[in-house]
């Protein structure tokens, strides 16, 4: 589930609330989050924030303070299985065959959630696999992050300084307003980030399997681009000077053992922009790339 | 527990005894009927604690503890028998605030008791025994009640307050009053009240359902949990802040904050906290039928 979606759950259940008045007390408080601060061991430093989660959505903000607040949304139970099914209602036929729970309310439970911290490095997780974990969390502008997830959720950063390693299955992930250095990953799902500042000398990497890449770089970001999508097109404001393709085409010879001869060349496109720098390597199998100048 | 009154079942008056010869080994049956007596001011309390077996407790009109005990022993031998008759052992106790019956195996502890230390290897006896307990107690009688293995306890009818464990088996408890503990790990949990709990109570298995209805008049605060399944009621609730983050530990430069995963939800104008919990299965909480 997106955000969108997410929000759009959320909408729906205060709407409940209030045509259901007093018949579903329970959907007026659904949403309140469960809010907690934690604090790095040494703040004058930037700390490093490990979130790992399998099933939810991930939202990190940095803002001009000394602690890590987080946020954790318990996800209506009706929206683990899909947008528009607001209402509280029972189980799905499935988890209730024998009808025992025919007629009840279904109550969100809340998704659990661990933190550790040591030597300035925070690892969030969240307990319960089966439990959607929706996490809001704001951190001070310059900290390093380690987030991933894998089934229902995106993955949003803003306003983060430092250096971001984001990983994602089935979902997208979007960085707004970054500084430093970012690899992003992810399966299905378009990856966006628009940097701010790029840490100079550090390669980065963003790629997908289905869906676009869309990267903003500051105007004079020096960087020696790699682009490669098999299924889509890409494009750029920079003025690129293509390079020689690096020597990582592969020859398979084989035919001593009767095997086969086979050259594999890869349709990367490799240019510099301003005078060149660090590799940053954009790849997606299908979708198309878009490289912006900022 | 008197230790005076220390009764070894096969000494105690047998009602009905049948020995018999099957082709994987000797059983052996008997029954006891005794009745316990409650001394010294109320409250009373009934303290059950077998080992194997079910415990059936009911509440009646009269003034003492009835209890029966069906004894079942398989062995492989005639000699093992009388072995599991020395060593499988019940002690009851009568005449105090607190009656009824501790059986124990080989003197290590009983159902609920602090294990303590023992030989390293004890070869594995070449007997089962098996104790069901059926009792009937005055209706205010408060329950200590535990049990292992085939471990079902059915309470029917009880106004005092509980303390209800088993390992292996299902907890039934019909047209109870009062607060207190049930808890077993495999089987589901079964309470239905006829009045709402005084105090706080908890129900818990790991594996089945912890289902609990209260009259329409409950007020209280519930807290609930299942791992793998769904919380459900008909009562209207208002759900409660989930608990904050709390430190669990600081060790060696380490911080570890944890939420305890319930989700908690306040029925009426809040009461006690009523915590149902369970791994593999779902929460029901529900009204009493009229």
């Amino acid at each position: 589930m997106n955000i969108q979606i997410l929000t759009r759950a959320c909408l729906c259940a205060g709407v409940a609330a209030l045509c259901a008045g007093a018949t579903s007390p329970a959907a007026q408080t659904q949403q309140d989050p469960n809010r907690t601060t934690v604090s790095f061991s040494d703040p004058s430093r930037p700390g490093l924030l490990h979130l790992a989660l399998v099933t939810g959505s991930i939202v990190v903000k940095g803002a001009d303070v000394k602690e890590v607040t987080i946020e954790t949304h318990a996800r209506p139970a009706e929206a683990e299985h899909g947008p528009g099914r607001w209402r509280f209602h029972g189980p799905r036929p499935e988890e209730d065959p024998e009808g025992e729970a025919h007629g009840l309310h279904r109550l969100t439970q809340q998704p659990g959630l661990n933190v550790e911290e040591q030597d300035n490095r925070m690892t969030i997780s969240a307990p319960n696999f089966n439990r959607p974990a929706d996490l809001q969390i704001q951190v001070p502008r310059r900290t390093n992050l380690e987030l991933s997830t894998v089934n229902g959720g995106d993955i949003h950063v803003e306003g983060v300084d430092g250096e971001l390693e984001v990983s994602n299955v089935n979902g997208t992930i979007t960085l707004t307003g970054i500084g430093g250095s970012v690899v992003a990953h992810t399966v299905n799902g378009k990856v966006s980030a628009a940097l701010a500042r790029v840490s100079p000398q550090k390669p980065m990497a963003f790629s997908s399997l289905n869906g676009a890449i869309d990267i903003t770089l500051p105007a004079a970001t020096k960087a020696n681009l790699k682009l490669q999508t098999d299924n889509g097109s890409a494009f750029t404001d920079f003025d690129l000077h293509t390079l020689p393709q690096p020597s990582d085409s592969v020859l398979e010879d084989t035919r001593q053992s009767g095997g086969r001869y086979r050259l594999k060349v890869n349709k990367i496109i490799y240019g510099a922009i301003n005078g060149g720098g660090p590799d940053i390597e954009v790849r997606t199998f299908n979708g198309n790339i878009y490289v912006r100048k900022g | 527990m008197n230790p005076a009154i220390r009764t070894a079942l096969l000494c105690a008056t047998a009602l009905a005894g049948t020995n018999a010869t099957h082709a994987q080994g000797h059983t052996e049956h008997s029954s006891m009927k005794q009745t316990l007596h409650f001394a010294g001011t109320a409250p009373h309390t009934l303290e059950l604690r077998a080992l194997t077996g079910s415990i059936r407790v009911e509440a009646y009109d009269g003034q003492d503890v009835e209890m029966v005990v069906d004894r079942s022993v398989i062995a492989d031998t005639e000699e093992e028998l009388r072995v599991a008759d020395r060593e499988v052992i019940l002690n009851t106790s009568d005449n105090a605030a607190t009656v009824g019956g501790i059986v124990r195996e080989r003197d290590q502890a009983a159902c609920g008791e602090q294990s303590h230390d023992g030989p390293w290897y004890r070869p594995e006896p070449r007997y089962e025994v098996r104790l069901d307990f059926t009792v009937r107690v005055p209706a205010d009688t408060r329950l200590q009640l535990c049990t292992i293995n085939d471990g079902q306890v059915t309470v029917k009818g009880t106004r005092g307050d509980f303390s209800v464990r088993s390992v292996n088996g299902p907890i039934t408890m019909t047209d109870i009053a009062g607060s207190g503990e049930a808890a077993t790990v495999n089987g589901p949990v079964h309470v239905s009240f006829v009045s709402t709990p005084r105090a706080a109570s908890q129900f818990k298995t790991i594996n089945g359902d912890v289902v609990v209805s209260f009259p329409n008049s409950l007020a209280a605060d519930l807290r609930m949990k299942s791992l793998n399944g769904g919380l459900y009621t008909d009562f209207e609730v208002q759900t409660l802040p989930a608990e904050a983050l709390h430190t669990v530990e600081k060790r060696g430069g380490m911080s570890i904050y944890r939420t305890n995963g319930f989700t908690a939800a306040r029925v009426g104008n809040g009461g006690p906290a009523l915590t149902l919990q369970t791994l593999n299965g779902d929460v029901r909480v529900l009204r009493r039928a009229q």
